[in-house]
């Protein structure tokens, strides 16, 4: 196991240090001055402009330069936007409202992802297998930002059970939100539970565990289900950047004040740096949640250790 | 996208594998023959095709389905309701919805075909050099796909697209060009894990080493021998994937950051059309082009899936 962890840290810093650089290398390097189109629809004035030249250091070279940049990162600069702010703080002003939505539509996803995916599995070409499947598919092709505008126009104008929008981010206006940020999660979790569900319950251990006269609700939920839930709890893990960035979507449609929602602000008044430093912590974050669920997923599944 | 796991490991018999042309010697029961057997007796199959067809046709010819012009405009039209003669009513400029949401069809399924076949001719041909080749060629690409790889496809298209942002009145095609770009560079490492793993499991075959023994060249092997076998997992997951890349360039212009007005798309008219005020006002301005968004995601998402159930031999 110690060995595992200490090769999946390795294997980490490659992609880190890559990624950073890439992005890296887009921003601050490929077009034109980095400094320009950094303040609004205006040209710079010259004052921020060398503000900024010196804070990027863009008159080093690039590998020095970027070991600067990344120095600073380390120490959780992202930089100061053009009306002085620092991300940072701007950022951390916001998580929390951020962290909550992606808290709830994870409970969505796995409330109700899981849930139908057991009842569709262990009932096998019946009715509700037909309906979890064909929903699921519909649920699919529905992008995030269809779904939120018609849970608005229904739930929250026609019949009014929820609050359209959620500018106070609270845990009871994010609901619906949380709901709709789920909604594309929960339909490949049902899928993936039903599949994995249908296969195990085929299997020689099940079957003996039923031979030795164990009852049908305990062979499937200690058994079948114990080992279906493995590669469903590593998918959800994975599932974190899609929500991220469907977070952006929702959060532009309900008007909640979180990261997402400072980032679509972000792009519409051309503030590169606040863009560039948000979008950066949510790819940060996404690889740091990946590698936890790696590591979970070698406790889970001592398998995976050993090879 | 990914989720859909396919799954390569399965052991496949010689029989299975499909032999190019110049074999006369295979027999009628070859995998994609088999494939096409089963695709054609279900319902889903050719629900799927109708839905591709109908949108390709509207993207290539939107005359076939309107006489109006989608650039025509009538400001005391304004957010007017579904009427005769405007079946989907009017927007927010006072445009025919029923006549952009046709037209829209084209920036998307242009935009996803482009990203698919950049993503197959990058992922594959590289997946099938490093699958192929191995060694240090096989390390150094797969460590380069997995930094593109770690970065998710809309927060990657962000950045791209806000660091090579558009002017206002840049042409259709440039943007159209730089969208492909930002989702090709980004998702090409998915099928080049795909190819490279299929064709792993392709190259210890006994044919492939009867090609080398017998002296045919690399190119040879790899595109009479190794790339007919290898390329069934890569064309279900890329017809999946399709219906995901319209999906982000809608979203990618829903925020804002994707195609420009006055390019002609379901993203921007859905971004347009849901302000509060006016999903309250003039809901049609929303319904109508989500509906067809939906719709072509549908449609090649149920492609895919119908194609893998029938190549996958564990259900047969």
């Amino acid at each position: 196991m110690g060995k595992y962890i200490i090769r999946r840290l390795l294997q980490m810093i490659p992609v880190l240090i890559g990624t950073s650089f890439l992005i890296f290398t887009m921003v601050f390097v490929l077009p034109g001055d980095p400094a320009e189109g950094r303040c609004g629809e205006r040209p710079c004035p010259p004052a921020y402009v060398a503000k900024f030249r010196a804070e990027y250091n863009l008159d080093e070279p690039l590998l020095v330069r970027y070991v600067l940049y990344l120095g600073k990162l380390l120490k959780g600069d992202l930089g100061t936007n053009f009306y002085g702010n620092r991300v940072v703080d701007e950022l951390a002003l916001r998580y929390p409202t951020t962290l909550k939505l992606t808290f709830i539509a994870i409970m969505v996803v796995i409330l109700v992802g899981i849930t139908s995916g057991v009842l569709a599995g262990i009932r096998k070409g019946r009715f509700i297998d037909n309906l979890v499947t064909v929903s699921t598919l519909v649920l699919i092709s529905i992008p995030v930002f269809v779904l939120g505008g018609g849970a608005q126009m229904l739930f929250g104008l026609k019949l009014g059970w929820f609050p359209v929008t959620a500018t106070q981010g609270t845990w009871y206006q994010l609901l619906m939100p949380g709901f709709v940020l789920g909604a594309l999660s929960v339909a490949y979790v049902a899928r993936l539970t039903r599949t994995n569900l249908v296969e195990n319950l085929r299997s020689d251990y099940v079957r003996t565990a039923k031979s030795k006269g164990m009852s049908q609700g305990r062979a499937v939920g200690v058994h079948a289900l114990r080992n279906s839930l493995i590669p469903v709890v590593t998918y959800i893990g994975a599932s974190v950047g899609a929500l991220m960035g469907g977070a952006i979507i929702t959060e532009r449609i309900f008007n909640i004040n979180g990261v997402g929602f400072f980032i679509w602000r972000s792009i519409n008044q051309r503030d590169g740096v606040s863009v560039v430093g948000a979008v950066l912590v949510l790819v940060l974050v996404y690889l740091v949640v990946n590698l936890l669920v790696d590591l979970l997923y070698g406790v889970l599944d001592p398998r995976i250790t050993n090879d | 996208m990914t989720e859909f796991h396919i799954d390569t490991r399965d052991e496949k018999n010689v029989d299975d594998i499909p032999v190019e042309a110049t074999d006369s010697a295979e027999g009628p029961a070859s995998l994609w023959s088999d494939a096409w057997r089963i695709m054609r007796s279900r319902p889903l199959f050719w629900f799927s095709a109708v839905l591709i067809v109908l949108f390709v046709l509207m993207a290539v010819i939107p005359q076939l389905f309107t006489s109006a012009d989608p650039g025509y405009c009538d400001l005391s039209l304004a957010r007017l309701p579904p009427e005769r003669g405007a079946w989907f009513g009017y927007d927010l400029q006072g445009c025919d919805v029923y006549s952009r949401t046709i037209y829209g069809a084209r920036s998307s399924i242009l935009v996803g075909t482009l990203t698919m076949l950049a993503t197959v001719i990058i992922g594959g041909a590289l997946g099938i050099i490093a699958g192929y080749t191995g060694g240090w060629v096989d390390a150094l690409l797969s460590r380069i796909a997995d930094v593109f790889f770690a970065i998710p496809l809309l927060l990657g298209g962000i950045i791209i697209m806000y660091t090579f942002r558009s002017p206002p009145g840049a042409a259709y095609s440039l943007i159209v060009g730089k969208v492909v770009f930002a989702m090709a560079i980004l998702y090409w490492p998915n099928i080049f894990r795909l190819m490279r793993s299929s064709v792993l499991q392709v190259k210890p075959n006994e044919y492939v080493q009867a090609a080398r023994a017998l002296g045919a060249s690399p190119a040879r092997i790899i595109l009479s021998h190794v790339l007919p076998n290898a390329v069934a997992p890569v064309i279900v997951v890329a017809t999946i994937d399709l219906g995901a890349f319209i999906t982000t360039e809608a979203a990618l212009s829903f925020l804002g950051i994707g195609l420009q007005p006055p390019a002609i798309s379901w993203g921007i008219a859905i971004s347009e059309a849901s302000g509060l005020g006016y999903i309250a006002a003039a809901p049609h301005m929303l319904l109508f082009p989500s509906l067809f968004l939906s719709l072509a995601v549908l449609g090649f998402i149920m492609l895919g899936e119908v194609v893998r159930d029938a190549m996958d031999p564990k259900l047969r």
